[in-house]
């Protein structure tokens, strides 16, 4: 299966050009639909829209003059511009309920309807409410629908203020005329080809070939650019034709396109041409030739991780960047990590502040580990001697907690430590002591997490020393008896030692686990008293969905939760390293 | 979040059983147990097999309580969500801004809304829309052992007396016993020594005077020689009372159906007066109501359908079988209701209650007043430093909150 070198580096060329043409050529193509549906929108709307401000002002102009505005709306109607409705709503409220609006017609295109209340009975009148209730609430509303298997139909409803109070609200429907405007998207086609014929070209090319690419892609981009202005420059002109043709000067304009996203895609296009230049993309094709089996294999398993485990990661790191609030988000930089960071504003004693639970996550993490080590390795002795009985029965037991799954101890431990019930008080008594409330302090609080999690914790340290005692031969122990070694100086010279390969691992993991044991600080001390017992992790989910629903916030908690358990495997893994290659 | 894939599952079901049966049914999502389960089930059953077969059936789903709000706010801007569901109104406010529930104040008249006690229906209001019809309203009360309290207190110094004497702290036994963390338990305190939660312009005031004094009446009931017992929360409020352990509870409507009426004689009354006040103490009252989905298809059907689960009839033989306070004017004029010991006492609670606000801003509150009330009750703050610190959160969580609007 060898190629040859020089018919695999034009094949990354080829790859590398074209991913760098298509993806402007693609980001050209979105930005002229967008200009394209925008400036019809606009030029569909702008008709409702004027004439929707003109019978709001006539409404004003009158005093709210029953016939002078019954007048307009006939006039709008004659008017022609495809009307099919125009009314005026206005909304007189209940003086004993402060929901209830008895809304009405002032003024309708059909006569019969004027001065009649909207009624529940009609098909229409729902919605009109409905939209009477948005305008009360937003203000001016312009909006384009397609109901379906009928025409498409503009919306337009204009609020009315008389002497600074919300009295009602001018709406007019239309139903435009589609208008194809005279732009033809031929050359941007065309320019898509000739740019993908090109790098095809380049890609044949044995050297300086993405500088050809490079510029064809500048042209491209700065043609796209260009024929994109006029497009929108058409829509501004033919809309403020037809405003001044009805003879108002009120005219929507098509939002304006944003330059940023063919700036981005042609330096994202510029730098593949320039990685190509130093040959990534021919090594990347000559990999993917050589291996393809491999890859193949390697795709399900990639996919699978791409959207369970990177689409929710990426999701999580952008979250950090907002700001949420009833189910909208608003960009607000770096400002959530600065609020943690910052502390708040909290003082550092203060259950709330970042470093206050940082400090309780380090002690809890530390206690934690410390305790399951000790414990386990402790156990793991006594059970290793050669001349207990029963050991089996001895180990199932040990592991039974670890096994139970975690949230059910914690909820056992919980009732454990309750102040009335719990079997901890009922002991305390029998030696005279008298009950503890453990969840009103910080440092009780803080214990029966700990217990609780030690509880859990320590079987998998013993597991694990248990495993690596097995595997220290028996010599080297019988050669220390000879030269006189104690018990003591064996442990601290011998077994240590030698643990340390399988210990570390273990502690870097234990560690995480701990880091981020939610189940055990939710479940049995649920942050009591007052927040101080939470670590970080429950700090994060109390902030999304107890608090306010800061998801931005918990967001940015869990990121500087990943950078510190990131730091913290990097550096222990250098000194694992460091140990490892001191005693092999 | 577990829990989705099966009510996932339950939906495709419904919706397949639904596209069997030709008409589309309207899907109720309930959160009630037990009497008030089977009450809400024959009204539907009457409903279904009724007159009006140009309506389209009602088919019941229960839905856990704790899952319930979150359940909702996920499911219906998705689709998945049902037509109608009763819920209390506390979340009005937010599922409104977000476009969950649909304004029903097009179809209602004020004859309608005459039908209801006024706060049972007020409270289901937000901004200038109604977001559902009242079923029963919901408030705390006093309950308390016949055997041991032959007549309720009146005022706040014969409870702590009464209490007193009921108390016996190694033997642990307890005049009163109410959840002393949580805002909902302590808010009769708070109304009653003249507090509030906002101030004239609705922005949260929680730092007052008055609210001081109500902390530390309440720190005074739960604190080391005091008449409530630490660490309380609702599940030791009913064990406690049900052995007979404790003399008064605080509780709402809710603990009926846990009670064990044949150990205990249970007698229920409005909670007493503040003495040093004068005021009642006035719990928060919640008002449970059918609700109707922003994304229902058959909105016209779906609120007549609610007009006959909240009309008087119905309303009649919720309160009589399951013991609802219901919020019909008229219920409460059947003798077969007004006869009822309890309920009439949950009723005259009613007079004396505050609708609670179901805005956005009241949900910032409660967190950082629980927190008070937790700090003064393990007495690791005073109420007034307590309250502070709750103002300065609550004015940081609103900060928060209020940011998209300004960039806008």
């Amino acid at each position: 299966m060898s190629r040859s070198p020089a018919r695999r580096r034009a094949a990354g060329a080829v790859l590398g050009a074209l991913l760098a043409t298509s993806l402007v050529g693609v980001t050209a193509a979105a930005l002229y639909l967008r200009a394209r549906n925008a400036g019809e929108q606009a030029l569909a709307e702008a008709p409702a829209r004027t004439y929707a401000r003109h019978l709001a002002a006539a409404m004003v102009g009158s005093g709210a003059g029953h016939d002078q505005v019954q007048e307009v709306v006939q006039q709008i109607r004659r008017d022609g511009r495809n009307v099919v409705h125009a009314s005026v709503v206005v909304e007189p409220r209940s003086t004993k309920y402060r929901f209830l609006r008895k809304r009405r017609y002032l003024a309708h295109t059909e006569r019969s309807r004027v001065r009649q209340a909207l009624d529940p009975r009609r098909a229409g009148d729902k919605e009109i409410y409905d939209l009477a209730n948005r305008v009360r609430h937003k203000g001016r509303i312009v909006e384009t629908r397609a109901p379906q298997g009928k025409p498409f139909e503009v919306i337009a409803a204009e609020p009315v203020r008389l002497g600074g109070r919300h009295v009602g609200m001018a709406l007019v429907v239309t139903r435009p005329r589609v208008i194809a405007p005279g732009v033809p998207a031929w050359p941007l086609g065309l320019g898509i080809a000739l740019v993908i014929v090109l790098a095809l070209f380049a890609g044949a090319f044995t050297r300086q070939r993405y500088l050809v690419v490079m510029a064809a892609v500048v042209c491209f981009a700065l043609y796209a650019r260009s024929h994109l202005g006029q497009l929108e420059a058409f829509y501004v002109t033919t809309i403020e034709n037809q405003a001044a043709g009805i003879g108002t000067d009120v005219a929507g304009r098509p939002p304006a396109l944003p330059g940023w996203p063919l700036m981005a895609t042609t330096a994202i296009a510029l730098a593949i041409c320039l990685l190509g230049q130093i040959r990534v993309g021919e090594r990347v094709a000559g990999a993917l030739r050589s291996h393809h089996v491999a890859y193949l294999y390697l795709l399900p398993a990639a996919a699978g991780m791409l959207v369970l485990v990177f689409v929710p990661f990426g999701y999580g790191l952008g979250l950090g960047f907002f700001n949420h609030a009833h189910g909208s988000y608003t960009y607000v930089g770096l400002s959530n990590f600065a609020e943690i960071l910052s502390g708040g504003g909290r003082p550092l004693s203060h259950p709330l502040n970042f470093y206050f639970t940082l400090g309780v996550t380090v002690l809890w993490t530390g206690f934690n580990v410390l305790l399951h080590v000790v414990i386990g390795l402790a156990l793991a002795l006594v059970l290793k001697d050669p001349l207990l009985r029963f050991k089996g029965v001895y180990r199932v037991l040990l592991i039974l907690p670890w096994a139970v799954p975690n949230y059910i101890t914690a909820l056992i431990w919980k009732g454990m430590f309750h102040h009335q019930y719990g079997a901890v008080n009922h002991v305390l008594e029998l030696f005279g002591i008298e009950k503890i409330s453990w969840f009103s302090h910080f440092s009780t609080a803080f214990a029966a997490n700990l217990v609780t999690n030690t509880w859990l914790g320590f079987p998998f340290m013993m597991v694990v020393c248990l495993g690596a005692l097995q595997s220290i031969p028996r010599d080297v122990y019988e050669a220390a008896d000879v030269d006189g070694a104690s018990r003591w100086q064996a442990f601290w010279d011998i077994t240590l030692p030698l643990l340390r390969p399988a210990l570390f691992p273990a502690i870097i993991l234990g560690t995480i686990w701990t880091f981020n044991m939610f189940n055990i600080i939710y479940l049995v001390s649920a942050g009591a008293p007052g927040g101080s017992t939470d670590i970080l992790i429950t700090e994060a989910y109390r902030w999304a969905f107890e608090r306010a629903d800061r998801y931005g916030l918990a967001a940015a908690y869990a990121l500087i939760i990943l950078v510190i358990l990131l730091t913290y495997t990097l550096v222990t893994n250098r000194m694992t390293k460091a140990t490892e290659d001191t005693y092999s | 979040m577990t829990r989705r894939p099966v009510v996932c599952l339950a939906l495709l079901l419904s919706t397949w059983l639904a596209s069997t049966a030709g008409a589309r049914p309207l899907v109720l999502w309930h959160a009630y147990r037990a009497a008030e389960r089977s009450a809400l089930e024959a009204a539907v059953q009457r409903w279904n097999s009724g007159a009006r077969r140009e309506d389209p059936e009602i088919q019941l789903l229960a839905v856990p309580y704790d899952a319930f709000p979150d359940k909702i706010t996920a499911a219906i801007p998705r689709g998945h969500g049902p037509d109608l569901f009763i819920f209390a109104h506390d979340r009005v406010g937010d599922w409104a801004e977000s476009k969950v529930v649909e304004p029903i104040e097009f179809w209602m008249t004020e004859q309608h809304a005459d039908k209801f006690l006024f706060k049972a229906i007020d409270a289901l209001c937000y901004g200038d829309s109604l977001f559902g019809l009242p079923m029963a309203f919901k408030s705390t009360a006093l309950y308390y052992n016949k055997a041991l309290v032959p007549s309720p207190p009146a005022t706040t110094d014969e409870l702590v007396a009464i209490g007193k004497q009921h108390t016996d702290r190694k033997k642990g036994r307890f005049g009163l016993v109410y959840d002393n963390n949580r805002l909902y338990f302590h808010a009769p305190w708070l109304f009653g020594f003249g507090g509030r939660i906002f101030d004239a312009g609705q922005k949260p005031k929680v730092h007052t005077a008055q609210a001081v004094k109500a902390l530390a009446f309440a720190r005074e009931l739960g604190g080391e020689d005091g008449i409530v017992p630490p660490e309380p929360s609702t599940t030791l409020t009913t064990t406690l009372f049900n052995q007979g352990k404790a003399a008064m509870a605080i509780s709402g409507p809710w603990m009926l159906g846990e009670l064990d009426t044949k150990r205990i004689q249970v007698g229920v009354a409005p909670l007493p007066t503040v003495s040093s006040t004068g005021k009642p103490a006035g719990p928060f009252l919640g008002a449970e109501g059918v609700m109707m989905s922003a994304r229902c298809k058959q909105k016209a059907a779906a609120f007549r359908a609610m007009s006959f689960l909240t009309s008087d009839a119905v309303a009649v033989e919720r309160a009589v079988s399951a013991r609802q306070p219901v919020a019909n004017r008229a219920a409460w004029k059947d003798p077969r209701v007004k006869r009822d010991p309890i309920l009439s006492a949950f009723r005259r609670q009613l007079d004396t209650a505050q609708v609670m606000a179901g805005t956005p801003q009241m949900r910032l509150v409660w967190s950082p007043y629980d927190m008070a009330l937790q700090k003064v009750m393990n007495g690791s703050a005073t109420p007034e430093r307590a309250l502070a610190e709750a103002q300065t959160e609550i004015e940081r969580y609103l900060a928060a909150m209020q940011r998209p609007k300004e960039s806008k």
